[in-house]
């Protein structure tokens, strides 16, 4: 696993790969669209790491939990144990995302902040926004309205007043 | 730093909406009018509409709650015991300078619901009073809408038409046509059209809560700023003021503040202003202990810091299978329905609720459900769910009257500081039985709207905690001075010189957003300071 990814600025090696593979199961790849490891946000993630100090704990708690919990599993379908360096790499699609319901289960704060960072990633990333076919909302922001027709007022108008003198 | 001898006619403190405002009226009368601002002008090009990740800043440097943004500016607070974070920028402009700009203004009803509906208490003036106020504060800032509007009294036209007829408004007005319910388009503290020096009108970008680039939102820093230094107001940005200083008689001296090296200032002045806000007025009065004040001042009978009111709010979301394009336009502004605005208390609750139709905003909004509360699923589903809800969903928030209630307080946190040491406040809050009531009657109402309009999901987040937006009542008006902090003219009632012209001045919080009737107030108040100036000072 570490041969495509290197240390982060506050992630290791180890945590950008596990990270990036959580992220493939979050936002998995489909026609189109890349998966969310692939498009690069567990570097991204690292970087919302290095400026917000208050999200390191419960990321980095969230990686340690789901590692965990993907260790019982690894352990448990004996899988040979050189390939599980980062045991949640070692197992299938299937028991990746039943590792992730369960530790979504068990402490929904922390996962929430994992995936929310995800989810923030993924939508700012460039080249998502490009196929999705979002642009930032300026200088073009959109287009103007037809102005508004009062006629539709109508009804409200002959209900007449509608506030209390005081 | 000040020299020792500048004795300004009027210090302000705080250069927010109602800072901005008085400055303006202040110095309009030829009083000369000094202004201390922790904050900096913002440079226009900070802002993040033109980057693809602007959504992240929502998240960071833009974000609403000062202790996720932590500029240095920024005084943190102690959030552990309230359900509700208070919101709010801090800079030249305050708090309108990332807002939405939903501009209605109080009903006659809403100064009396003692004498209506036997809750909280009558304010010490009426509507009518305000009216004058509220007109020329519209005509100074420009406000967009359509007069008319049979759910509160007459007022002059507005500055520039109301947003235009969009997907998002057709489909709302579908679905409270089939209700039969009372609408309106908002009234907005935004231009649709030219006006004022240096403005673009609106290009419907959407996300206005993170400040405008195009200085069409009628903030404060772009509207009464501008007008307020033309007229000899003196700014001294970047100044945090740490107390309000007393001579020997009791009154009002003037204030200390720290540079931006730490070095401590101070200016004087014959009548001292604040407008820090619902949270940053108590702090400072809190902050500004002295042998006369020894619990703070302005604090004789101990209600600096009580009655703190929030608008508890709820949204709820709808998902609609055409595009209703959620994120073009102002986020937070569209249509207001005020069918339940007055008391009926057959509804379960005493006074009212605004149901505020909303749009949403950008994709991270969609996926992390920022209004539904709910996230798009992740795995399998999720490109499927995102593409169902993205550009496809309205948001509606409900708006309830939160009653002043004393435990409801902001005081002074006994040891977490702003970076110059100066302590910071702890908030403690309740949502009460009554706005509860009244939350889940508008949720339920909100349903049935989203229903009739067509929507095919409908979601709900019965309390949302980012909507500290208003922050009211915690140095109320009043004739009695052991029931209140400030007279009928904003005047302190233990300090004849010192006066607070904030939202902190508000006996009751009405249903409806609060700054246009904060800027009437501040023009109110400065209007009888300047025909009494030689009284006070
Ligand atoms: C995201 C958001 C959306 C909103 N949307 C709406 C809306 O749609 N409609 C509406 O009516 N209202 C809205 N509001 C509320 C509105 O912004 C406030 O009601 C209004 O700005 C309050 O005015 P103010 O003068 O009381 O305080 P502020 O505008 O908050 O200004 C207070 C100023 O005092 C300064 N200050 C505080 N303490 C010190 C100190 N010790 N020394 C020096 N300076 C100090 C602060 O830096 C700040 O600039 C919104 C607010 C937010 C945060
Ligand atoms: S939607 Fe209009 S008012 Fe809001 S930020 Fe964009 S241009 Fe400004």
């Amino acid at each position: 696993m570490s041969e495509q990814h290197i240390d982060g600025e506050i992630l290791t090696a180890r945590q950008v790969a596990l990270l990036a593979a959580i992220q493939n199961r979050l936002i998995p790849a489909q026609d189109e669209m890349p998966g969310a490891g692939d498009a690069g946000c567990a570097q991204t993630v690292d970087g919302f790491l290095k400026e917000r100090t208050a999200l390191r704990r419960p990321i980095l708690a969230a990686l340690n939990e789901i590692e965990a919990t993907a260790g019982a599993y690894a352990q448990a379908s004996a899988d040979d144990e050189a390939s599980t360096h980062v045991a949640f790499l070692a197992l299938s699609d299937a028991e990746r995302d039943a590792a992730l319901r369960a530790v979504e289960a068990a402490h929904p704060d922390l996962f929430n902040t994992l995936l929310r960072q995800t989810y923030t990633a993924y939508y700012t990333n460039p080249a998502v926004l490009r196929i999705l076919g979002w642009r930032p909302p300026q200088p073009e922001g959109y287009p103007t309205p037809p102005p508004f027709d009062e006629k539709l007022l109508d009804n409200v108008k002959r209900r007449g007043k509608l506030w209390r003198d005081a | 730093m000040a020299p020792e001898r500048d004795v300004a006619d009027v210090l302000i403190i705080g250069a927010g909406a109602s800072g901005a405002a008085a400055a303006w009226s202040l110095a309009s009368g030829g009083l000369d009018v000094v202004c201390l601002e922790q904050g900096d002008w913002v440079d226009p090009t900070d802002y993040p509409h033109h980057s693809p990740d602007w959504e992240l800043h929502r998240q960071t440097d833009f974000a609403k709650d000062p202790n996720v943004r932590q500029r240095p500016e920024d005084y943190p607070l102690n959030n552990d015991d309230t359900p509700i974070v208070p919101l709010m920028f801090n800079a030249v402009g305050g708090s309108t300078v990332h807002w939405s700009g939903h501009f209605p203004r109080f009903r006659p009803s809403d100064f009396r619901v003692k004498t209506l509906d036997d809750v909280a208490d009558d304010w010490p003036l009426t509507y009518w009073d305000l009216e004058p106020y509220y007109e020329e504060n519209d005509a100074n800032i420009g406000v967009s809408g359509l007069e008319g509007d049979p759910s509160g009294p007459p007022r002059l036209p507005r500055q520039t038409p109301p947003l235009g007829l969009d997907a998002a408004a057709r489909a709302y007005i579908r679905g409270l046509k089939k209700l039969g319910w009372h609408w309106w388009p908002t009234e907005n503290a935004l231009i649709t059209a030219p006006f004022g020096e240096g403005r673009q009108a609106c290009n419907y970008c959407g996300p206005c809560d993170m400040g405008c680039p195009r200085g069409a939102m009628s903030s404060a820093h772009v509207t009464y700023w501008p007008a307020a230094l033309a007229k000899g107001a003196r700014l001294i940005t970047r100044a945090r003021v740490r107390e309000i200083t007393v001579d020997r008689r009791g009154r009002a001296s003037g204030a200390v503040y720290y540079t931006p090296d730490g070095g401590i200032a101070q200016q004087r002045a014959r009548v001292v202003i604040v407008a820090c806000n619902g949270v940053g007025t108590p702090r400072l009065l809190l902050n500004s202990v002295s042998s006369l004040f020894p619990h703070g001042l302005a604090n004789s009978n101990g209600l600096v810091g009580a009655n703190l009111m929030f608008h508890p709010i709820a949204f709820v979301s709808g998902v609609f299978s055409d595009r209703v394009d959620g994120h073009a336009g102002p986020v937070g502004l569209l249509l207001h329905c005020h069918e339940f605005y007055e008391t009926d208390l057959s509804r379960g609750f005493v006074r009212g609720i605004k149901i505020q139709l909303c749009r949403e905003s950008g994709p991270v909004s969609t996926a992390i459900g920022n209004f539904p509360g709910e996230a798009v699923p992740w795995g399998a589903a999720h490109h499927r769910v995102q593409r169902e809800r993205s550009a496809h969903s309205l948001a509606i928030a409900i708006m309830v009257e939160d009653l002043p209630e004393a435990h409801n307080r902001v005081e002074l946190d006994p040891t977490l500081t702003d970076s110059n040491g100066i302590p910071a406040p702890r908030v403690s809050y309740t949502v009460s039985e009554n706005s509860r009531r009244a939350l889940d009657f508008g949720i339920a109402r909100a349903r049935e709207l989203l229903e009739a309009a067509g929507a095919t999901e409908i979601m709900h987040q019965a309390l949302a905690r980012n909507s500290g937006w208003h922050l009211m009542g915690t140095a109320r008006m009043g004739d009695n001075p052991g029931k209140s902090v400030i007279d009928r003219y904003g005047r302190a009632h233990d300090v004849p010189n010192l006066f607070i012209i904030d939202g902190s001045i508000f006996v009751t919080s009405a249903a409806v957003n609060p700054t246009s009737t904060i800027q009437a107030l501040a023009l109110y108040v400065s209007d009888w300071l300047k025909h009494n100036f030689r009284e006070v000072a």
